[in-house]
């Protein structure tokens, strides 16, 4: 149970908000669970408005409500078939502005998704 | 009695509602301004109405009052930033003015229009009295503020407070127009006369007087006030008559002021002035917010200190404005004391009306109860109320709303010969047959 949670408003310091952090609470991780949590039990999303930061959220649903649909129709998920292309790493870069994120990818990793399965005696 | 659909309708606040859309057509007061007491302090989550809100004071010194979740991704906006004239969001930085104006949409191109279509919903705040009071109804019926007496004398001559309230407004308002059960639930039951105006002195209106008489013996001796009901265009004169050691008749006569407010019947001319407003938190649960006046002198240290540790109408409460002596303690009743110096063993004639108030139920079933004469004020505030909301969801506004002048009045005590009818009473205490002095403060006739 995180020490700063729901029950103690994440012991949110208002005079640290003003002056060291953005948020005025102690730790990123709770600094994550005081918003998630307080977008509701389950958030409302008839009530948002999404903009071009938020692409990653849409991509992340039409991936996972995509999935669950084919799944009821007989179609079970690809992902879970693929247990070698987990092996992935994420992380930052500093590229040139006229190169496309498999080219970044590959700069940082050696691979356009990140794969490192063959260090780990996995296939290409 | 009522039937259970009109109990529902008489109690039911949320949105939606008949009543609450009535309601919802009267300021209310949302806070003391000493809940928000620092510019870019931090925001204050409120419920009013079954609406979850937040509040918080700008730069600027003026009070927003918005819904709690920002339009992006719905993160709470308690959790933001109050600064710069306005609240910004902890989640990415969206940042929203009083008015509820998206001022600032850092995730999006500056050159992009996106911030224009977003809006927070925000309910306008007015400072007033030291109250700050929200309007929650269709922004083009917004009326004037009502002008209530406390919050027409300077700052020095009014005393302000608020109490939590377990059970549904309607039924704790209902006990506030009662003026027959101070001769049960408040009394004393010494048989000394010294003792009994002792004990009544520390906790009751009724026996800080300014001269001495036998108020307190014809309140415990008569139980049965005969009622006399006026309306007014801000609601109702409720009059209780009791008999005197003579001819005469004691009068305690309070005011109910539409939709939530009521005025103590205690004060003699020269005494302090008592009112109540109940605001619905949601339907089984309200603030109270209590407020004492004097039209013509500063209220001293020791009437403030008195007021604040529970008096009259007023609560002794924690920071959190919730009373010492509730429903989680039974309200510390005192069997010993309920033996020789009070009625009920409660200490407090405010956490004696909560107690019983809160013992009806959260929402009273009013299918069950058994009026009598002596509760006249509650069926006419009832008829009052309901008919307004009726006639509002037929489309005709209540006219109260908008006599904000009307408010200006007030109630009391009096003592006159038994021929003497409501109004004429009023006249005699007050100059006015509805208790109204707006001409004092330059409100006119």
């Amino acid at each position: 149970m995180p020490l700063r949670n729901l029950r103690n408003d994440y012991l949110i310091d208002r005079r640290i908000q003003k002056t060291e952090t953005f948020s005025g609470i102690t730790g990123v991780s709770e600094q994550d669970a005081a918003i998630q949590d307080s977008q509701g039990p389950v958030q409302d999303r008839t009530r948002e408005h999404l903009g071009p930061t938020d692409i990653g959220v849409v991509e992340f649903r039409k991936l996972m409500v995509g999935a669950a649909r084919a799944l009821a129709a007989g179609e079970g998920p690809r992902a879970a078939k693929a247990p070698d292309r987990y092996a992935v790493r994420s992380g930052g870069w500093v590229a040139t502005p006229d190169k496309d994120l498999a080219a970044v990818m590959t700069e940082r990793f050696g691979h356009p998704h990140g794969y490192v399965g063959k260090q780990y005696g996995f296939g290409e | 009695m009522l039937s259970q659909a009109d109990n529902e309708f008489l109690t039911r606040s949320g949105p939606g509602t008949p009543m609450g859309a009535l309601l919802r057509r009267f300021w209310m007061p949302a806070l003391l301004s000493e809940e928000l007491p620092e510019r870019d302090g931090p925001p204050k989550k409120i419920k009013i109405l079954g609406e979850e809100l937040l509040a918080f004071r700008a730069s600027d010194g003026r009070v927003g009052i918005v819904e709690r979740h920002c339009p992006h991704r719905g993160a709470n906006l308690f959790y933001g930033r109050n600064e710069e004239c306005g609240l910004r969001c902890a989640f990415h930085g969206w940042k929203f003015d009083v008015e509820g104006n998206c001022i600032d949409l850092p995730t999006s191109p500056p050159e992009s229009s996106y911030k224009d279509t977003i809006k927070l919903l925000a309910y306008p705040s007015r400072e007033w009295g030291d109250m700050i009071w929200v309007y929650m109804g269709p922004k083009e019926k917004m009326p004037a503020l009502p002008q209530f007496e406390f919050g027409l004398v300077p700052s020095a001559q009014r005393f302000v407070a608020k109490k939590w309230q377990d059970c549904n407004w309607v039924q704790s308002l209902e006990g506030g127009i009662d003026t027959a059960h101070f001769s049960f639930l408040h009394a004393v039951p010494s048989k000394d006369e010294a003792t009994k105006r002792a004990v009544y002195s520390r906790s009751a209106a009724l026996g800080d007087q300014t001269k001495a008489d036998d108020r307190i013996r014809w309140v415990t001796d008569d139980p049965r006030p005969r009622f006399a009901i006026a309306g007014h265009e801000a609601g109702l004169v409720i009059g209780g008559a009791r008999k005197t050691d003579g001819a005469d008749l004691y009068w305690r006569i309070a005011q109910f002021l539409m939709p939530n407010h009521a005025y103590a019947p205690a004060a003699f001319p020269g005494e302090i002035y008592y009112g109540q407003c109940w605001v619905p938190v949601d339907d089984v649960s309200c603030w109270i917010y209590t407020y004492s006046w004097v039209p013509d002198r500063p209220l001293t240290n020791a009437e403030r200190t008195k007021f604040a540790g529970g008096f009259g109408v007023h609560s002794q409460v924690d920071t959190e404005y919730m009373p010492l002596r509730n429903p989680r303690n039974d309200y510390q009743l005192d069997r010993a004391l309920q033996k020789t110096l009070s009625f009920t063993g409660i200490a407090g004639v405010s956490d004696q009306d909560a107690a019983i108030q809160d013992s009806q139920g959260p929402i009273q079933d009013r299918t069950r109860e058994h009026l009598g004469p002596t509760d006249l004020g509650i069926v006419e505030f009832r008829k009052l109320v309901m008919g307004a909301a009726r006639a509002l969801a037929g489309g005709t506004e209540p006219k109260a709303a908008t006599a904000a002048k009307r408010y200006a009045v007030r109630a009391g005590g009096w003592v006159a010969a038994p021929a003497k009818d409501l109004a004429t009473v009023m006249t005699e205490r007050f100059g006015h047959p509805h208790g109204y002095i707006g001409g004092e403060y330059g409100l006119g006739d």
